[in-house]
């Protein structure tokens, strides 16, 4: 028995240049020439089949906050995409508008911006969150050339005195006088002092649609008004 | 002998195959592309054609379920390797954070508005505050600060720009004793100012790792088989007495796992 390709009707001469039309090939080896096929197939189901399942097994790689994925979608917390671009969305007007609010470019000294309390209203979403997009926004105000221009962006004082203390030597006699960085990092005045805080709130409608309103705002310390707000809504449905 | 590839190339394109029979010879005929099954001798049973059929038959089965059921699904998971088992931090995290926090920091204006004859600056890094939903050992919150500051290129630069760096005791020790110390020579902050009078930092190196995690399912009755991380890993320079942030970078990414936590 002989297995033999034709096209057009005529034979064809497989890959070793052999005439095949009356060679013999053996049962045995035919019957193994299909299993190796058999074989081959079933290799190629399961390799192939895996690429379904690849992506669980495999290292999962980083990518941009700003793609959004399924879990987004489907998830009811507020959408981290949004997060991201209102934060930008907030460093962007500050930056825009800071040379348009008088009381801070018209100082006699420069301004000082601290970071401030996160209102969390949202039910189903935590204020860690906000805490990252309250950082990414302290981050482009500290980056921002123009807003650097007119105000100082300070860090917490809580954190700062605990570096102090972390890199005072280990065993510091403070009655020593060559001891002269300071024990406490500076205080502001409030007059002098913005605060930056946020605002976020939550509203459920029907079973699935939430809405989310975002705010952020800086705030004099002193007087509590308000020199700069920026929102932002989103309405997401899982 | 056939090769296995020829067997598969007449089994798969003769799936429209006429048959007919030339005395001795069973010929396939499908369009322009032909298979030709040839008997020569007579010794084939009937039980080794049955056999024969049935092999024939897996092999194209198993191509071509295997085919239909794969492809679909690599087409639609290539190029977006968005899924994992975990979205927990890596170490390859950290290393892609220092890096680019080390390209960021190299072209701040910080960096860039001072040289040799700038009021000198003594910066002591701080460890790492960690506030995302994942752990990270002592040793790598100080590995991921002292990594931005005590690469070679990175010391080379500061030099240049009159900025000292140092290193408090402990951490240098720590480093040590995990083998990751970055630089032998660099100064640790001393026990008493005895040892040291000129030690008092004026700046600190900080890093703060924060992340939003999610998690959701198809099926809302269904537990959360999808699982996503957003991760910032930040990075400031702070001056201690003002408080003023000098400079600040960060590197951020996201991260989806599916599957329960059984799988």
């Amino acid at each position: 028995m002989a297995m033999v390709c034709i096209r057009d009707g005529r034979p064809e001469n497989s890959r070793s240049g052999l005439d095949l039309q009356d060679s013999r090939v053996s049962h045995t080896k035919r019957v193994r020439a299909l299993l190796l096929a058999a074989t081959l197939g079933s290799v190629a189901f399961m390799g192939l089949a895996a690429c379904q399942q690849a992506p669980r097994g495999d290292s999962g790689g980083q990518m941009d906050p700003f793609e959004r994925t399924r879990v987004d979608a489907r998830s009811p917390q507020a959408d981290t995409v949004n997060l991201y671009e209102f934060s930008d969305r907030v460093g962007e007007a500050l930056a825009n508008r800071i040379a348009d609010i008088d009381e801070l470019t018209t100082r006699s000294s420069k301004a000082v911006i601290e970071l401030g309390s996160i209102k969390n209203d949202s039910p189903s979403t935590p204020s860690s969150d906000f805490s990252l997009i309250q950082r990414r926004v302290f981050t482009k105000l500290v980056n921002s050339n123009v807003v650097r221009k007119h105000a100082d962006i300070v860090e917490r004082r809580s954190r700062v005195d605990r570096d102090i203390q972390d890199t005072r030597p280990s065993e510091p006699d403070l009655l020593d006088e060559r001891l002269t960085n300071p024990d406490q990092s500076a205080v502001y005045d409030l007059d002098a002092t913005y605060i930056l805080t946020g605002t976020f709130g939550e509203i459920s409608r029907g079973r699935d649609q939430k809405n989310y309103y975002f705010e952020m705002a800086l705030t004099h310390a002193k007087s509590r008004r308000i020199v700069f707000v920026e929102t932002f809504d989103s309405k997401q449905k899982p | 002998m056939l090769l296995a590839w020829e067997v598969v190339e007449i089994a798969t394109s003769c799936t429209n195959a006429v048959s007919r029979r030339e005395g001795s010879r069973r010929v396939h005929v499908c369009g322009t592309r032909a298979a030709r099954i040839e008997r020569v001798g007579r010794g084939s049973t009937t039980r080794s054609k049955g056999l024969f059929l049935i092999l024939r038959t897996i092999s194209m089965l198993a191509l071509c379920v295997g085919m239909s059921a794969a492809l679909p699904s690599c087409a639609s998971s290539s190029g977006r390797n968005d899924s994992g088992r975990s979205t927990r931090l890596r170490a390859g995290d950290i290393e892609l954070a220092v890096a680019e926090v080390k390209l960021d920091l190299a072209e701040s204006s910080f960096i860039t508005s001072r040289d040799k004859a700038s009021t000198k600056v003594r910066l002591v890094p701080s460890e790492m505050e960690n506030l995302s939903s994942d752990r990270m050992s002592r040793i790598d919150r100080w590995s991921a600060v002292s990594r931005v500051l005590f690469d070679p290129s990175m010391q080379q630069l500061l030099a240049t720009k009159n900025v000292d760096l140092f290193m408090p005791r402990d951490a240098a020790l720590l480093l040590t004793r995990f083998g990751t110390e970055s630089d032998r020579d660099a100064r640790v902050a001393p026990i008493s100012i005895d040892e040291s009078p000129d030690f008092s930092p004026t700046h600190t190196f900080a890093g703060k790792i924060l992340s939003i995690t999610r998690a959701a399912s198809q099926d809302a009755n269904a537990p959360a088989d999808q699982r996503q991380e957003v991760v910032r890993v930040e990075y400031s320079i702070i001056e201690l007495a003002s408080r003023k942030v000098e400079w600040s970078g960060a590197h951020e990414f996201k991260r989806t796992a599916s599957g329960l936590l059984i799988d």
